[in-house]
């Protein structure tokens, strides 16, 4: 498996303003790429610099294991993108829309192809209405196909879900499995929403206020060695005073809601469990948090408190 | 890749109902200039006869033919088809910036230099089709409605007559030569455009230039006539006039003057008309094209 994008030390300025800060990251072949953080994180501003929109301050770019900047209009003929909301020609039809971006990628797809990617993304019944009468979803999967019409190797999508309803995000997160199972696409996706990543990511960085927090395969970074545990007591405030009395107090990270959160080795868990028998604590739930979005809200969090 | 580019810019600009607006507009303000003359046209013909010092013995059934009254429409809207350029030229990339197709325009594997050269041509085709247009109204259809005859041209202190013989070649080069003045103003107005993420402010920035420029250049102070007026584009711009402008020789005795047929007066002032306006096109691109490979797409 080789590598598709390598970013090192990427930043950009705008006059006082850091919006990207020494990013480095890696994005391997056949893989879907989460690139998660909240509006204004950096996720846009990276993503523009891939595909020269905007120059870096610093930093390099390679994708398909040339430098962007020497080799520009080979690497962004291999590469669909679409680049926050799907804003084509309005005034042009679907089908004229996609056949003029393939033109601009230089490729030229027969009508039946055309009919074909407007036929994957669910268009096809309205090949022939411009493009100002589409719906959000509509546009957004329209984006999608003048993305692929060229059948790119790389597949960059920008906050893909934004707008859409629960059925247009199912659509598009089948789209992007499809792009990777079955085409075997490199798909680099962005996002804020954190359960569409637990979805469909295989790899994953996160990045918050211009840099990056952390890399790495989703199934480590949900599943790490060092797990919170959320416990609720029939009184939380005398059950952590025991706790604290113990060896365990110092695993004690803050109060959440009705839950006292601890940090404690995965292996532990159980002997935890134990301990809190002992010390005749009348527990109603221990259960460790594993969603992405309570890893993303702690691992932010502490990127906050970190930079502090 | 080049003339990808252009197909698809002159593709843009056929599918989009705003540029079919000048046409229309055009073709209105040609039929009301038509249907004026065809009604007053020997009033109007009075008016221009008594500024005249000389008197001519010409009547004017034949000064009033399809030649004179295209030379009178070239007249009254060459000044304002500036606008109409600023339209089309000034929205080329700033009304893309404002649309957010230029962030996926630029993200193709397109040079940006061929981007704003392809959205340039794209500009002068679409204004060689808008004075093609005019020849066909203002002058083809007013030959149909008027007939054709010599053409009486009345200036400032003298007036002349071109045998009708000698005329159509002298309205090619005015369309030819104003065809290179428009260009200025599209070369002008895409420059602005590079600068803006909205249509209104190019388009606006446009035409204020070319009013400025055309209230110097009216102002006849030394101030201004000796320092700026001979540089200004727009100056130059009313250079198609001088095709109209033939060499002439006195007669024995007093008989007047009479042209020479093919010949123009003032040569020199045209090609230097030419460089004057071929600069500033360079100059207006040479910008853009700094600019726009510079420029973050943040829109």
């Amino acid at each position: 498996m080789s590598t598709i994008i390598k970013v090192t030390g990427l930043s950009k300025e705008f006059k006082e303003i850091k919006a990207v800060q020494d990013l480095s990251f890696s994005v391997e072949e056949g893989t879907v790429y989460g690139f998660l953080g909240q509006n204004g994180a950096g996720k846009s501003t990276t993503i523009r610099m891939l595909m020269t929109l905007i120059s870096p301050t610093t930093g390099s770019i390679e994708i398909f294991g040339k430098n962007l900047r020497q080799h520009s209009d080979d690497i962004l003929q291999n590469i669909g993108a679409v680049i926050e909301r799907p804003d084509l020609y309005k005034y042009l039809t679907a089908y004229e829309n996609v056949k003029l971006f393939a033109r601009l990628s230089r490729a030229r797809p027969a009508d039946k192809d055309i009919m074909a990617i407007l036929e994957k993304v669910g268009l096809a019944d309205r090949a022939h209405s411009k493009m100002k009468t589409f719906s959000q979803g509509m546009k957004q999967r329209l984006g999608i196909a003048t993305a692929l019409i060229h059948n790119p190797d790389l597949i960059i999508l920008d906050e893909p879900v934004n707008g859409l309803d629960p059925q247009g995000i199912a659509d598009i997160r089948n789209l992007i499995l499809h792009l990777k199972n079955d085409l075997h696409k490199t798909v680099l996706v962005s996002s804020h929403l954190l359960t569409e990543m637990e979805m469909i990511a295989t790899d994953l960085l996160i990045i918050n206020k211009g840099k990056k927090v952390i890399e790495g395969k989703i199934g480590e970074l949900l599943h790490p060695d060092m797990v919170e545990v959320e416990l609720q007591t029939d009184n939380n405030s005398a059950g952590l005073e025991i706790i604290k009395k113990t060896d365990w107090g110092g695993s004690f990270t803050r109060k959440q809601e009705e839950f006292l959160l601890f940090l404690l080795p995965k292996k532990s868990i159980g002997a935890f469990n134990k301990a809190l028998v002992d010390m005749d604590i009348t527990v109603l739930s221990l259960r460790p948090r594993h969603s992405l979005e309570d890893y993303f809200l702690h691992i932010t969090a502490d990127s906050a408190i970190h930079k502090l | 890749m080049f003339f990808t580019l252009l197909k698809i810019e002159l593709y843009k600009i056929g599918k989009r109902p705003r540029t079919y607006i000048s046409f229309g507009a055009l073709a209105i303000l040609i039929f009301l200039i038509q249907i004026a003359l065809k009604a007053n046209g020997n009033e109007f013909i009075d008016i221009i006869l008594s500024s005249q010092s000389e008197t001519f013995d010409i009547p004017k059934e034949q000064i009033l033919n399809g030649y004179f009254v295209c030379f009178i429409i070239l007249n009254m809207l060459l000044v304002h088809i500036p606008l109409l350029v600023a339209l089309i030229a000034a929205d080329q990339v700033s009304g893309e910036a404002n649309m957010g197709t230029l962030r996926f325009l630029v993200s193709k594997p397109v040079n940006r230099a061929q981007i704003i050269l392809a959205k340039y041509l794209a500009s002068v085709l679409y204004i060689i089709v808008m004075l093609i247009w005019i020849a066909l109204l203002g002058l083809f259809l007013s030959n149909f409605i008027f007939g054709t005859n010599d053409l009486f041209i009345g200036r400032q202190l003298d007036a002349l007559v071109i045998e009708k013989t000698d005329i159509l070649w002298r309205y090619v080069l005015a369309f030819l030569f104003a065809t290179l003045g428009l260009s200025v103003i599209g070369a002008l107005a895409i420059m602005l455009s590079v600068f803006s993420e909205n249509s209104i402010g190019p388009i606006v920035a446009t035409t204020a230039i070319v009013i400025v420029c055309t209230i110097i250049q009216q102002l006849s102070v030394p101030l201004f006539e000796n320092t700026i007026t001979p540089w200004l584009f727009t100056t130059h711009m009313l250079g198609w006039k001088g095709f109209f402008y033939p060499q002439s020789f006195e007669l024995v005795g007093d008989e007047g003057s009479t042209v020479i047929a093919g010949t123009i007066e003032r040569t020199s002032a045209l090609y230097k008309s030419v460089a004057i306006l071929v600069g500033y096109i360079v100059l207006f691109l040479s910008i853009a094209i700094w600019k726009f490979k510079r420029k973050d797409i943040l829109s």
